[in-house]
């Protein structure tokens, strides 16, 4: 074999592979391939099927799940074959928007200066929802539970690696970690801290704080900030008029008539909390069960 | 408890494999312009239509879809739709006098636009919405009258002809209850209706099928959608959703139109009361209309009053057809007389004896040996054959497995006369008095023109006011002079 | 043990399969057809109507629900529970149950999540939030002032022949003056007032039903004496304003429906005593020969709760149960016994009637169908 010719025919076909490897990332493309991909469970459905039709033991019920699993991949199927139908007529109008790396500030910082912000411990869906309200940045729900687990491992490699960490929220009988809600290791312990009232008191802090962005921020800003303003103020009926001073004032109103038993209740509960050791303190107690109960907690179906 | 006619004819059926008549005449009114709607809601959204068939009695359907009924906009076009075609129709049926009437698949369509039109009159941002909401509400408000012809439910009507040999409320599925009445050949019947069952025939798709296909196709279009794909894109999913949902709603629309046939063709001979029927109908649309052109509101719920006069029309409603019914079909009649609801017997001893001058007083036995009997002394019954005739219920008095009752005659002595002995006659406690709806709301207007303290509101307990008039000595009597 | 030994009973009757929890929804099915033995049967030995048609008849499973009205009931769900449910203390405050001060919400799963999706640490998160649930239920008990107002999605259990079957109520709800909770059920079913459909009020019914008899249970632990007083027999249904995510609030009595459940879980031991006594030893209910000795009670509402309805039908068909064409027919026809007996009579065909019932049976019959004969 000819090495040059190699090289040259290695060439053209390095050059055609990397063609190839830009088309193979077009619509098309990527739809003959998931077809085949859906060809091949097709085509194995049909056979299992076929088995169970001469196996005289097979009941109907099987017979009736192998067919049903034969026309789900058939109706799979039928639904990408629009889609090429369609992509052979169509370009597509929009690819989606690319975010390099470098430049972008890390999510954890992001979710840090959110829950800042908002003040209290709060929930992924919240800081999501504000994020883009306020930064118009889109950070998927699902993606908290990887970065918790992240925070974690990292606190446990090197505690003093960061100057703040995420951390969940702690119940205030037991001492036990909230996974599902953010904190900032910052914050003082109290504040860290969920007692009776405390969900309430937050709900009624987040409104305020969402109240206090909106004054400060351009109309864009302010816009997106009303429904989740809406969705908090749950005493205003469905298509009213919002008035903000109006909302602020009713919110301050209770949050005085509740805060005080709320805040001595955190604090006595913070007195406890600096008693366990700074891991503890942070990320949580760990749970435990009372003895004889989980013997008789069966699995649900 | 006595056996009734309805266990004999399920009986019979399930002996049978087939359904057997429950009435010797049909017992609606068939427009012959009807409208059949078959609307397919997203489940759990009661107040949706993903798809909708529409077309005339006897026509193919016009069908329209919405990828996703949750989109507003699309959903209020497809309402829009329609109302146009509602609008067209009660239009017409204003302009010749007649009123309009709608066939639905079952009583789940029923409760289906019920909700809807509760719903879409209040609606505030469409104009066009709200009068959709308003004229289906003629027709859903008027569905529980006794009598109404302007919602039919194809299951409702095909069971007051016909009986199954299943239970009552599986009737309910149209391509069930169409099965026993046309059986496949050589088939089990139940295991045809049990094939027949798993094809939706109400307001919703299977939910195997929302979850195999339906469900994928519609976040697929909203995926589209929310990523910005272009027009023939989302277009062409469209079509897709809207073909998957035809297959459904056309089969319900076919199962609709094959009901109405079914009584349109099997059962020739009407009811001798259907043009009352009609005429009663004509005039409940035009006074409906007649208030919607003067602005008058529909509010949700009734206030006492209005409350007060619905529930007299629907009982006089239900009196009134079932006294209809009972005059013109012979299986009604059977029912009645089985439940002890009307008298039938033989003649015995008429007498016409004089009371004073020009006074005669017409009296005669009837003995029946009807095992049930709800009649009473002071009872006014009708002759059947002919309800000029009223008499009175003197005397009730077993006699072993008979009856004799004594009657004496209070109106059309003259008229009818004195049956003779050894006839078999048939008297009923009521007749259809087409004009009793109209005596029953002068009556209630006046009684009821000033609210009544109990439900006013905020109204006080009135102060006791001893009674002028003078006890009677003998309570029970004066009780009993009452009735 | 009583308990163990009921265990070793109970899994030996169900064979081959494993134990699946009824829930809520399994143990108010029983309630709803106390003569059917069948049911009741499946319910005590653990297994669910669903899987006795599927895996013992191998009937087709269906789906119960469709995907787009689980993804409504679950959005309406989270629409009252999310945001510290500051929907619900609404819906409380504009009903005047809650004053300003009662906002005390605990979220049991927040308090125990599931740390992974590992089966026995499922099994250890569900311990957890059981614990988490006794622990604000003796708060309230012992009348502390923080114990909650809402608790949401607790863990509670009913206890059958001894075994606790967890339930999982939608919440619970107390201001601070009551003495104990009262369960809520969260449906998104379409709220019409009197034209709410009566199938989706009893269904929601029955399950808080369900929740109270769970409260009974826990307050006579936390030493309770009088339960009836303490835990009344009523529940809050929480239902959704048609076409809308706006929740409305009704207060239910549920005294039957509790009454019903409780005989039915008094009457289990004897069941179970029962059910052995009716099998041969070492039967197991996973054959479908053995389920199919059980005797059943064929009904007009089986089909609104019940997997096996179609199953039960096809039997009840087979052995013509009068039932077949509606419960009035099984009430006047009880003296034939079947509907083909019931024929013979009427048709004066067969053996002559046996016995004074079935004499006055044929008379009616015979009078009837002469009746509908004449006039079709």
């Amino acid at each position: 074999m000819d090495n040059y010719g190699d090289l040259c025919k290695y060439g053209f076909r390095w050059t055609f592979m990397d063609t190839e490897s830009a088309m193979s990332r077009a619509p098309k493309d990527r739809l003959r391939q998931r077809l085949g991909k859906i060809s091949e469970q097709h085509r194995s459905a049909l056979e299992s099927f076929e088995r169970l039709l001469t196996n005289s033991n097979a009941s109907f019920a099987e017979l009736e799940a192998a067919d049903t699993a034969v026309k789900k991949i058939s109706a799979d199927r039928t639904r990408l074959m629009e889609d090429l139908r369609l992509a052979q007529f169509e370009e597509p109008d929009r690819f989606g928007v690319y975010r390099g790396r470098a430049g972008q500030r890390p999510i954890r910082e992001v979710v840090l200066d959110m829950t800042d912000e908002l003040g209290v411990p709060v929930s992924p869906r919240l800081i999501s929802d504000y994020a883009v309200a306020t930064l118009g940045l889109s950070i998927p729900p699902t993606r908290f539970g990887s970065l918790r687990r992240d925070e974690e491992r990292a606190y446990q490699r090197d505690p003093y690696a960061r100057p703040a960490w995420l951390t969940p929220a702690i119940n205030a009988a037991g001492l036990a970690a909230i996974p599902r809600l953010i904190t900032s290791s910052a914050w003082e312990p109290a504040r860290r801290l969920i007692a009776a009232r405390t969900l309430r008191v937050n709900h009624l802090r987040v409104l305020l704080a969402l109240l206090k962005k909106s004054t400060i921020a351009d109309e864009r800003v302010k816009k997106a900030l009303m429904t989740p303003i809406l969705r908090f103020a749950t005493w205003l009926p469905v298509g009213t008029k919002l008035d903000l001073d109006e909302v602020a004032e009713k919110t301050n109103a209770e949050l005085a008539s509740i805060e005080q038993e709320d805040m001595e209740q955190r604090i006595a509960a913070a007195h406890e909390l600096m008693k366990l050791t700074p891991a503890f303190q942070l990320w949580g107690r760990p749970s435990m069960i009372e003895g004889g109960e989980a013997s008789r907690a069966r699995a649900i179906k | 408890m006595a056996v009734d006619l309805e266990t004999i004819a399920r009986l019979v059926a399930f002996k049978k494999g087939k359904a057997v008549p429950m009435a010797s005449d049909l017992q609606i009114v068939i427009q012959p312009d009807a409208l059949v709607l078959c609307c397919i809601a997203l489940a759990g959204e009661d107040t949706t239509i993903h798809g909708v068939a529409c077309g005339p009695i006897g026509k193919p359907a016009e069908f329209l879809s919405v990828p996703d009924p949750r989109f507003r906009d699309d959903q209020y076009d497809l309402f829009a739709w329609i109302g146009k075609r509602i609008e067209r129709y009660y239009a017409e049926c204003r302009r010749c006098g007649t009123h309009p009437q709608i066939w639905v698949s079952s009583e789940a369509a029923v409760k289906h636009l019920d909700v809807l039109s509760d719903r879409l009159r209040y609606n505030r941002e469409r104009a066009d919405i709200r009068r959709l909401g308003e004229l289906l509400t003629y027709a859903t408000e008027r569905f529980p009258i006794g009598g109404q012809q302007a919602l039919h439910a194809a299951t409702s009507a095909l069971r007051q002809h016909y009986a199954t040999g299943q239970q009552a409320a599986e009737d309910e599925h149209l391509g069930a209850l169409l099965t026993w009445i046309d059986p496949p050949r050589r088939t089990n019947i139940l295991a045809a209706v049990a094939l027949a069952e798993q094809t939706p025939m109400g307001v919703k798709t299977d939910p195997e099928f929302d979850r195999t296909k339906l469900d994928p196709l519609v976040r697929a279009y909203n995926e589209a959608r929310r990523t910005g794909a272009s027009a023939a894109q989302l277009k062409g999913r469209a079509q897709i959703i809207h073909d998957a949902l035809m297959t459904v709603v056309s089969q319900i629309y076919d199962a609709t139109q094959a009901a109405v046939e079914i009584l349109r063709t099997r059962w020739p001979r009407r009811l001798l009361t259907a043009p009352q029927l009609q005429n009663r109908e004509a005039q409940e649309f035009e006074n409906f209309m007649q208030s919607r052109d003067n602005g008058f509101f529909l509010p949700t719920w009734d206030k006492p009053k209005a409350a007060a006069f619905k529930l007299t029309e629907r009982e006089i409603a239900l009196q009134t057809i079932e006294a209809a019914i009972c005059m013109g079909d012979r299986v009604a009649l059977a029912k009645a007389r089985l439940a002890g609801r009307i008298l039938e017997g033989s003649i015995e001893n008429p007498r016409r004896m004089w009371v004073r001058p020009r006074v005669f007083e017409s009296t005669f036995d009837l003995v029946s040996a009807q095992r049930v009997l709800r009649i009473r002394p002071r009872d006014e019954l009708f002759l059947l054959s002919d309800p000029r005739q009223k008499a009175l219920v003197r005397t009730v008095e077993r006699e072993g497995r008979k009856t004799r009752v004594q009657l004496e005659i209070i109106k059309g002595k003259n008229a009818v006369g004195l049956p003779s002995p050894g006839s078999l006659q048939v008297f009923t406690p009521y007749v259809p008095d087409w004009n009793s709806l109209t005596k029953a709301r002068i009556q209630l207007a006046e009684r009821l023109a000033v609210q009544p303290w109990t439900h006013a509101e905020n109204g006080a307990i009135p102060q006791r006011v001893p009674s002028q008039l003078r006890k009677p000595t003998d309570l029970l009597a004066a009780v009993e002079a009452l009735r | 043990m009583r308990a163990s030994s009921a265990d070793s009973r109970i899994a030996a009757l169900r064979g081959s399969l494993g134990p699946e929890e009824p829930g809520a929804r399994g143990l108010e099915r029983v309630a709803r057809n106390p003569e059917c033995m069948r049911l009741r049967a499946l319910t005590i030995v653990g297994i669910t109507p669903a899987t006795a048609a599927n895996r013992i008849y191998g009937e087709p499973a269906r789906e119960e629900q469709s995907p787009f009205a689980l993804a409504l009931g679950n959005q309406f769900e989270r629409s009252l529970f999310n945001n510290s449910a500051a929907r619900s203390i609404q819906l409380y405050r504009d009903a005047g149950r809650l004053t300003t001060k009662e906002c005390k919400v605990a979220i049991v799963p927040d308090l125990a999540p599931p740390l992974s999706s590992d089966p026995q640490k499922l099994l250890a998160s569900l311990g957890r939030r059981q614990a988490e649930t006794i622990r604000l239920l003796r708060a309230k008990a012992a009348g502390s002032k923080d114990a909650p107002n809402i608790i949401i999605k607790p863990r509670m259990f009913v206890r059958l022949l001894g075994i606790g079957h967890a339930i999982e109520p939608d919440a619970l709800i107390a201001a601070d003056a009551d003495r104990f909770y009262r369960p809520i059920e969260v449906k998104s079913y379409p709220d019409r007032a009197g034209k709410t459909d009566p199938a989706d009020v009893r269904s929601a019914c029955r399950q808080a039903a369900v929740g109270v008899v769970a409260l009974r249970e826990a307050a006579r632990e936390f030493g309770f004496r009088d339960v009836d007083l303490v835990v009344p027999a009523i529940g809050d249904l929480v239902l959704r304003v048609p076409g809308s995510m706006t929740a409305k609030l009704r207060s239910m009595t549920l005294r039957s429906e509790v009454a019903s459940l409780e005989r039915a879980i008094d009457e289990a031991p004897r069941n179970l005593d029962e059910l052995e006594a009716m099998l041969a030893p070492g039967a197991s209910l996973d054959d479908p020969l053995i389920l199919d000795q059980i005797p059943t009670s064929y009904r007009t509402s089986c089909k609104e709760h019940c997997a096996l309805a179609g199953k039960c039908k096809q039997q009840a068909c087979a052995a013509g149960e009068p039932a077949v064409i509606g419960d009035m027919a099984r009430e006047l026809l009880t003296p034939a016994g079947t509907v083909t007996r019931a024929l013979d009579l009427m048709n004066g065909q067969g053996v002559p009637p046996r016995t004074a019932e079935e004499v006055a049976l044929a008379e009616q019959l015979q009078e009837a169908f002469s009746q509908y004969r004449r006039a079709v």
